[in-house]
């Protein structure tokens, strides 16, 4: 069972071979609505900067 | 004087807070406007239900105004980004992305700063010298 939320890893005779990773929708809302949301953790904000430098560099690729 | 990276200033946002000094340099601006107004950021609510939210381009602006209003802003002039490119070259992992990251190192480093604030604990403590430094209030 996968839950929604969760990331996947699928492996073949041990060796990683594809991650699924969910799909959120962003939704666009006011700065104290984001704060107020929930929990942002350290982790998540890392990810954030890593994914928008991988965006920036397929949107400039070639 | 303390350096803030990116990562920093998206922790002091979130606590609703603003660096009371420091440096940080321009492209931080681009990269914390990027993700606020582009794939936003991933919440946890009260439930453990994951949500992603971002902000409109507007709200945005104001909000990394306010951010930085008491951070002297210090860039890398274009030989000191060409020199780092040569001195990443002979450290061990600095590639790829983490590049972008050895900049904010090399930026708070030529510029005298005491200390970065970042999260990234893992990847500039083996970057740079500098004490390191999780963003809190009062800063």
């Amino acid at each position: 069972m996968i839950h929604a939320g969760e990331e996947v890893v699928l492996t073949d005779f041990g060796r990683p071979v594809a991650r699924i990773v969910p799909y959120l929708q962003t939704v666009t809302v006011s700065p104290a609505e984001a704060r107020g949301t929930g929990h942002l953790e350290d982790a998540a904000i890392l990810s954030a900067i890593e994914e928008s430098r991988e965006d920036r560099a397929d949107e400039t690729a070639g | 004087m303390r350096y803030w990276d990116t990562a920093a200033l998206l922790r002091a946002w979130k606590e609703n807070w603003v660096p009371t000094g420091g440096m940080t340099r321009s492209h931080t601006v681009a990269e914390w406007m990027a993700i606020q107004t582009g794939r936003g950021l991933v919440y946890r609510t009260p439930q453990g239900q994951l949500v992603k939210r971002n902000l409109s381009p507007r709200d945005a602006a104001n909000e990394i105004r306010a951010l930085v209003a008491k951070l002297t802003f210090r860039d890398l002039k274009p030989e000191e980004v060409l020199e780092s490119t040569e001195r990443a070259a002979g450290l061990p992992g600095i590639q790829g992305n983490s590049f972008h990251d050895f900049l904010h190192v090399r930026a708070a480093e030529l510029h005298g700063a005491k200390s970065i604030v970042t999260l990234n604990f893992t990847d500039y403590g083996r970057m740079t010298q500098l004490p390191l430094e999780a963003p809190k209030q009062g800063m």
